[in-house]
C-alpha cells in the first residue's frame, strides 16, 4: 500500500517533469555538470522528504490536537507520536541525501569532486537551509519517539513548521529580498505549504488513527467545520 | 450553486487564456555576438544575458570552434544577469557553437546552446598567465560540519528504533 503510493507519486512527478520541462536536461559534450543520476536524485529526494514531512505533520497533529488525549497521550497518540518518529528519521535521511546532491547539481561537479568544491557548497542558501533541515529534523525524530504528553506533541509542531520553512526561503521566489512581490509570493508559498501539510497530513492521519467511532466522528466533524470556513486548497 | 459553478469555470478559463507559461527559471534574452549572426572580426569575449540575476557558482561556458576545439580561457564573470566569457584563439573560420551550463538564481541548472560564424579568422590564442579552469575551494570546516550533520541523522535514527522496540514484558 505505502510502496505503491509512493511509486505512483514517483512516477507522476517524472511524468511531470518530463512534461512541463523541469527534467534535468542532458548537457552538451565538453560541459561536466553533476552527471544525471545526481540531477534526478535532487526531484526525486525532494518528493521524499515532502511526503515524509506530510507524514510527520499529520501524525503530530492527531496526537497534539485531533485525538482526545487530556495531558498524557492514549494508546493511538503513542503510535502515532511513533510513527511520526520513523518519517521524521526518513525526512532528515531525504534532507541530508538532498544537500549533498543539490550542492552537486549546483555547483556542476559529480558528487565524487564535492569535498573538494566545500567552501562553494557551504556558500550556497539552498545548502545551508537543508542542513538546517537536516539538524531540526533529526532532532525531531528523537524528540518524537520519546514524547508521551500533548505538550511535547504540540512542542514538535513548532519544530515541523520551522523545518518546512527553511528549504522554502530560498526558491526562486526568495531572490530580490527587498521587493514587495517576492516576499508576497515566497509568504503565500509558505502559508500554502503548512496548509496543504496540516490538510493532507491531517486527514490520513484521522483515517489512521482514528480508528475508534465515537473519536473518528467527533474529529471527523471538528475538521469539516474547520475545513469549511477556509477554501479547499487553504 | 449553478452560477457560482459557472463563475468557477470562466474564472478558470480566463486565468488560463491569459496567461502564458511560468517563466520558473533564467532564461537567455540575448548573446553578444548575437545568436546566429556573423561577423568578419573574431570577438575577444562572449557575454550571455539573461532575464534574472543568475548565480555566480557551478556556472561553466563553452565555446567550440568548427574543428572542436574550446577556445574559452580565463575565468569567466558573472555580473548581475549577464555572465562574460573571454575566448581567444579563433583560428579558424566558420560556426562557433557556444553551450553553457548556467544556475538559476533559485538553484536550478539550466543550459544554453547557440552559436555566431566568423568569416575572418583570429590570431593564435596567446597563453594565459596559468589560471585553472576551477580553482578548488578546499574547507575543512563545511567538510566537518557535513559529517557531523550525517553522523547526527545516524545516531538519531539509531534512537528511533531502538525506542520503537516494545518494552520487555
Amino acid at each position: 500500500m505505502k510502496t505503491k503510493a509512493l511509486a505512483t507519486s514517483v512516477v507522476v512527478m517524472v511524468v511531470a517533469l518530463l512534461a512541463a520541462g523541469g527534467a534535468p536536461q542532458p548537457l552538451p559534450a565538453g560541459l561536466t555538470g553533476a552527471g544525471t543520476a545526481v540531477s534526478w536524485a535532487v526531484p526525486v529526494l525532494r518528493l521524499l522528504a515532502d511526503l515524509a514531512a506530510i507524514a510527520t505533520g499529520g501524525a503530530v497533529l492527531a496526537a497534539a490536537w485531533l485525538l482526545p488525549a487530556t495531558k498524557q497521550l492514549d494508546a493511538q497518540g503513542l503510535r502515532a507520536c511513533q510513527d511520526a518518529a520513523v518519517a521524521a528519521g526518513i525526512w532528515a535521511v531525504a534532507s541530508i541525501g538532498g544537500l549533498l546532491t543539490t550542492a552537486s547539481a549546483i555547483l556542476g561537479v559529480p558528487l565524487s569532486q564535492l569535498a573538494s568544491r566545500a567552501g562553494d557548497a557551504g556558500s550556497l542558501n539552498q545548502v545551508r537551509a537543508l542542513a538546517v533541515a537536516v539538524v531540526l529534523t533529526a532532532f525531531l525524530a528523537v524528540l518524537l519517539s520519546g514524547c508521551r504528553t500533548v505538550a511535547t506533541a504540540r512542542a514538535a509542531l513548532v519544530l515541523i513548521a520551522l523545518a518546512l520553512a527553511g528549504p522554502l526561503l530560498t526558491g526562486h521566489g526568495a531572490i530580490a529580498r527587498t521587493e514587495l512581490w517576492p516576499v508576497l509570493a515566497t509568504a503565500s508559498l509558505v502559508v500554502h505549504v503548512f496548509c496543504a501539510t496540516a490538510w493532507i497530513g491531517g486527514l490520513g492521519a484521522l483515517i489512521r488513527y482514528g480508528r475508534d467511532q465515537a473519536v473518528e466522528r467527533s474529529a471527523a466533524s471538528r475538521w469539516c467545520a474547520r475545513s469549511r470556513s477556509a477554501p479547499p486548497d487553504c | 450553486m449553478r452560477r457560482i459553478a459557472a463563475l468557477l469555470v470562466a474564472s478558470l478559463l480566463v486565468l488560463v487564456g491569459s496567461t502564458g507559461t511560468a517563466a520558473a527559471h533564467a532564461k537567455l534574452e540575448s548573446m553578444t555576438p548575437a545568436d546566429g549572426s556573423t561577423h568578419a572580426a573574431p570577438p575577444t569575449e562572449v557575454v550571455l544575458t539573461f532575464n534574472e540575476p543568475v548565480g555566480s557558482t557551478g556556472a561553466e561556458v563553452q565555446v567550440k570552434s568548427p574543428k572542436g576545439t574550446n577556445v574559452s580561457t580565463g575565468q569567466l564573470k558573472v555580473m548581475d544577469k549577464t555572465v562574460t566569457q573571454p575566448v581567444d584563439g579563433l583560428v579558424d573560420v566558420g560556426k562557433y557553437t557556444v553551450d553553457a551550463r548556467i544556475v538559476s538564481a533559485d538553484g536550478h541548472p539550466i543550459t544554453v546552446a547557440a552559436s555566431f560564424t566568423i568569416t575572418h579568422a583570429g590570431h593564435p590564442a596567446t597563453p594565459v598567465a596559468g589560471s585553472p579552469p576551477t580553482e578548488d575551494s578546499q574547507s575543512n570546516v563545511v567538510v566537518i560540519i557535513a559529517m557531523s550533520l550525517v553522523m547526527l541523522v545516524v545516531v538519531a535514527l539509531a534512537i528511533v528504533i531502538v525506542r520503537r522496540r516494545p518494552a520487555p514484558q
